[in-house]
């Protein structure tokens, strides 16, 4: 709030302009409000010390052009020197009735000048060694009363209580010294046992301790060291008040660290602001003339202005201030004071078993009682939440990753099997062409009869290789081994079997027997197979084991052939059923090698199961010695014919003799007889008829589209 | 004919007949039948590997000489398990290097070197001046030609598998041509490599189909002559 010049009084302004020219205006406004306001009884004690250095008895050096003049009256009247300080609107505490309380006379003697400092005591700047010094000799008294839970107070400085001596701590600001200075409002209703402590104890007090001090001050070092604050019964009865009326309250704790800051750490001379001092600070805000003044103003005398004598009262004791309690007399102190009453330190050990708690058996507090339990809904048991760390992405990023996501995904996805759809024609024409090959097949064998002729006319010689599969045939004697290797699959059989029937007859009827085994796992049942359904229709009385034998499958493959080209008795180890070795059968009994072998012979559909036995077998059938070669014949599919001629037409030849297919038994069963190869020649002829129509026309149908669609895409350009 | 005949005949003709379902279209029927020829025929090789080379073994030679094939057998197992799978890689190592070893020695011995010599033998000079000489001038023209035919194939079929290419700048890598009119000769052969294998592929298929006709037809007679 600002108030313009001319709104302001005349008096005001002459105020304002002539009786502080140079003070700063916060500092102006102050005194004034100072010196307009009645002062207060905590006003006494100064709020705001001056700035300069000034002893407990500060006004001594002033000069007479300092004082007012009305000050000076004031003086005058009460016959005291103007020079002289005005005595304190704070009288000192009243001292204890003790055996030392002369040191507040020699005080006011020294004030006077009466007493010359040479008849001071010798230590009287030192006189916190004599209360060290009576401290050990009081505490030997003391030590009795003395209670543990003092102990965990803490030390206070020796004597060194700012507001008993109105000292300021150099560290504190200034506002602790306000508050270190500041007197305690008066307790009306104090207890008696609080009256007796601290009367002395006036922040206005600025004389000098005498040597000897008073009583209660006899040991400060004592108290806060050793001896108890509160006699020991005291906090007993203040302990059960308190659990009492408070169950749940839990135990005062010592005193907190931060009050113990707020004790000064040594005595200081200088620092508070007493009365004096804020009287001359007064005085010169209203050093004005009496012309000047108001007429309510004039009226009102510089005695009135002063405020009234603060009576000394007894203050709170501080905290850690020792007293002496021999003369104090113990009091009874109301259930809310004792209530409030500080309450020591104990020792888990001092207190009950069941005070105490449990001990605390795990974790980092493991072995200490009376530890708060962990309370279910509070401790978590199992793996904390781990902190999900969110990665700061941009619109880009995001959408990239939504992508990753996606692909990611999508691989995960298992997609049906892809069902392949045909056009309704294409499915016609596939049907129509299954129905006439089959049409085609069977009509010719069960309708039409044998309406061909076989491929070598009477008077014709066979191609080569059937030429030298029949003379193959035709060097067989009676008793004769063949090696017969059935290594073709089931699902060929019909076409293998067909070729093989014609070769296999015509050793048979040759009086061969034939030793037979097979390289495939589903050999040996392909073996009887055979044997069984179409050898044994025309020659019922060669059966197994008497005119061949079948000595299963061969394991190894290659490895396999290359270990019966070497040894054929360890290779196949086989025994009969009744338990006999195969190879002591009479007709085996003489073969220890293939060369001993009359012939080899080997079924397949397969030009690499042709080329393994031709590869690993056939260089052993050559005699070293002799250079014979017992033969090798293959019987084959008419899929494996193509390979297999380069063996055959080799020079020297790989292969002696090849019967390939449905064509090559049709050749050999017209030099032999006819058997299956004849059943089967009219619908192979048939199929084949069918098959090569099939293609040309196909052909023509598919040189036409092209044509066709060259045409309109030519027509189409045009346009 | 006897009631397992009868039985045999009925499902092999059951199953050709679902078998050549497929004309119509793939269908669960045609997929089934297959299984069942699968799964019968591993149990049967399983069944064959035990009676034919197992046992056999066992018994035919003393337990002290099976003690390594054995452990062999043993580490084979623990290819079962992916955990254990690596003891079994030295006996899988043994049988692959002991059939590469074997098939790549008979590759060359058996084929490689036998075809390279019976290749060049229709070059030779020697069956040449004995054609010349006896004056069968034909048989040696035929030699040539047939010499001619299978070096003009060999050189030509391998040349198309020639993929070397020479880069030029802003164009496509290419062949060179006479590269490219070699491959495309031998593309040629090989085409009708393709195609004879393809004919008897087909004439293979064909007989098995009369066969399966042939043997529908047999059991239906077989089985009208019972009634």
């Amino acid at each position: 709030m600002g108030y313009a010049s001319d709104d302001l009084p005349d008096w005001l302004k002459d105020l304002g302009s002539s009786s502080l020219p140079s003070e700063p205006e916060p500092e102006r406004r102050a005194a004034a409000r100072a010196a307009s306001e009645p002062v207060p009884d905590w006003m006494a004690s100064p709020a705001e010390p001056p700035a300069r250095p000034e002893s407990i008895f500060g006004d001594e050096e002033e000069g007479e052009g300092d004082v007012p003049d009305w000050l000076a009256g004031i003086r005058q009247a009460e016959g005291r020197p103007p020079d002289a300080p005005p005595p304190s609107p704070i009288q000192p505490p009243a001292p204890q009735e003790t055996d030392n309380g002369d040191w507040l006379e020699s005080i006011r003697k020294r004030e006077s000048g009466s007493l010359p400092a040479s008849d001071l005591p010798a230590d009287d700047g030192d006189f916190m060694n004599r209360i060290k010094a009576m401290q050990s000799e009081d505490s030997a008294g003391d030590e009795d009363a003395s209670q543990d839970w003092l102990a965990g107070l803490p030390t206070p400085e020796p004597a060194a209580d700012a507001s008993i001596f109105g000292g300021e701590s150099p560290g504190q600001p200034d506002w602790m010294s306000g508050i270190q200075g500041e007197e305690p409002p008066p307790i009306e209703d104090k207890p008696d046992w609080l009256k007796g402590v601290g009367s002395g104890i006036g922040k206005g007090f600025t004389g000098d301790l005498p040597a000897g001090g008073p009583a209660w001050m006899d040991a400060p070092d004592a108290g806060a060291d050793d001896g108890p604050l509160w006699p020991a019964e005291e906090s007993a009865r203040a302990s059960e008040a308190v659990s009492q009326e408070f169950p749940g309250l839990p135990k005062e704790p010592a005193a907190p660290s931060w009050l113990g800051d707020l004790q000064p750490t040594e005595p200081s001379s200088g620092g508070a602001f007493t009365a004096s001092e804020f009287e001359e600070a007064t005085s010169e805000v209203f050093k004005l003339d009496s012309g000047e003044l108001p007429d309510w103003l004039a009226q009102i005398s510089p005695e009135d202005a002063l405020p009234p004598p603060v009576e000394p009262q007894p203050a709170a004791r501080p905290s850690g201030t020792p007293f002496d309690t021999g003369d104090l007399a113990p009091a009874e102190l109301p259930s809310w004071l004792q209530a409030m009453r500080p309450v020591g330190p104990v020792g888990l050990e001092d207190l009950p078993e069941a005070e105490r708690g449990e001990e605390e058996r795990i974790g980092p507090l493991a072995g200490l009682a009376g530890v708060l339990p962990a309370e279910p809904d509070i401790v978590q048991f199992g793996r904390p939440s781990s902190a999900s760390v969110g990665l700061q992405l941009n619109d880009v990023q995001r959408t990239y990753a939504v992508q990753l996501a996606q692909m990611v995904a999508a691989e995960a996805e298992a997609h049906p099997p892809r069902r392949i759809s045909l056009a309704l024609p294409q499915r016609a024409a596939r049907l129509a062409i299954a129905i006439l090959m089959l049409l085609f097949v069977a009509a010719p064998t069960y309708l039409l009869g044998n309406f061909s002729s076989l491929p070598q006319g009477p008077g014709q010689l066979p191609p080569a290789e059937i030429q030298a599969a029949l003379d193959i045939a035709n060097g067989l004697n009676a008793g004769d081994a063949v090696l017969v290797a059935v290594d073709y699959q089931p699902a060929l059989a019909g076409e293998v079997e067909a070729a093989a029937m014609g070769v296999i007859d015509h050793m048979i009827i040759q009086g061969a027997r034939l030793v037979m085994l097979s390289t495939l796992p589903t050999g040996p049942g392909q073996i009887q197979h055979f044997m069984t359904g179409t050898q044994s229709l025309n020659h019922p009385d060669y059966q197994l084991n008497s005119s061949y034998y079948n000595l299963g499958y061969l394991s190894g493959g290659s490895a396999g052939l290359l270990q019966l080209a070497n040894d054929p008795r360890a290779a196949l180890p086989v025994q009969l059923d009744d338990g006999r070795d195969v190879w002591a059968e009479p007709a085996l009994a003489a073969l220890f090698r293939l060369r001993d072998f009359k012939a080899i012979v080997v079924l397949t559909d397969d030009a690499d199961t042709a080329r393994a036995w031709v590869e690993q077998v056939q260089p052993a059938l050559v005699d070293p010695l002799s250079g014979a070669t017992t033969p090798l014949l293959v019987v084959s599919s008419a899929q494996a014919e193509p390979l297999l001629y380069p063996y055959l037409n080799n020079e020297p030849s790989q292969i002696q003799g090849l019967v390939a297919g449905l064509r090559g038994a049709a050749y050999y069963e017209a030099n032999i007889r006819e058997l299956n190869a004849r059943r089967y020649w009219d619908a192979y002829g048939a199929g084949l008829t069918l098959g090569v129509a099939t293609i040309a026309v196909g052909a023509v149908l598919g040189l036409s589209r092209n044509l066709l669609g060259g045409r309109r895409k030519t027509a189409g350009g045009r346009k | 004919m006897n009631f397992a005949d009868i039985f045999g005949g009925f499902f092999a003709a059951l199953f050709t007949f679902l078998i050549f379902s497929y004309a119509l279209g793939d269908n669960a029927l045609f997929r089934m039948v297959v299984h069942i020829f699968i799964g019968v025929a591993a149990g049967y090789a399983a069944a064959v590997a035990l009676h034919s080379v197992l046992l056999p073994a066992f018994n035919s030679q003393p337990l002290s000489s099976l003690v390594v094939p054995l452990l062999w057998i043993g580490l084979l197992f623990t290819k079962l398990s992916p955990r254990t799978a690596v003891l079994g890689n030295p006996a899988s190592a043994l049988l692959v290097g002991v059939g590469a070893a074997v098939a790549v020695g008979g590759a060359i011995q058996g084929t490689l070197l036998p075809q390279l010599a019976g290749s060049a033998s229709y070059f030779s000079p020697e069956r040449l001046s004995a054609a010349f000489g006896d004056g069968r001038f034909g048989d040696a023209l035929g030699l040539l030609f047939n010499g001619a035919v299978i070096l003009v194939g060999t050189v030509t079929s391998l040349a198309y598998f020639h993929f070397g290419a020479q880069s030029r700048p802003n164009q496509v890598p290419q062949r060179r041509r006479i590269i490219e009119i070699i491959a495309r000769v031998g593309q040629g052969f090989i085409a009708i490599t393709l195609g004879v294998l393809f004919a008897g592929v087909y004439s293979a298929a064909l007989v098995a189909l009369i066969e399966r006709l042939d043997s529908l037809f047999n059991f239906v007679g077989r089985l009208a002559r019972l009634f």
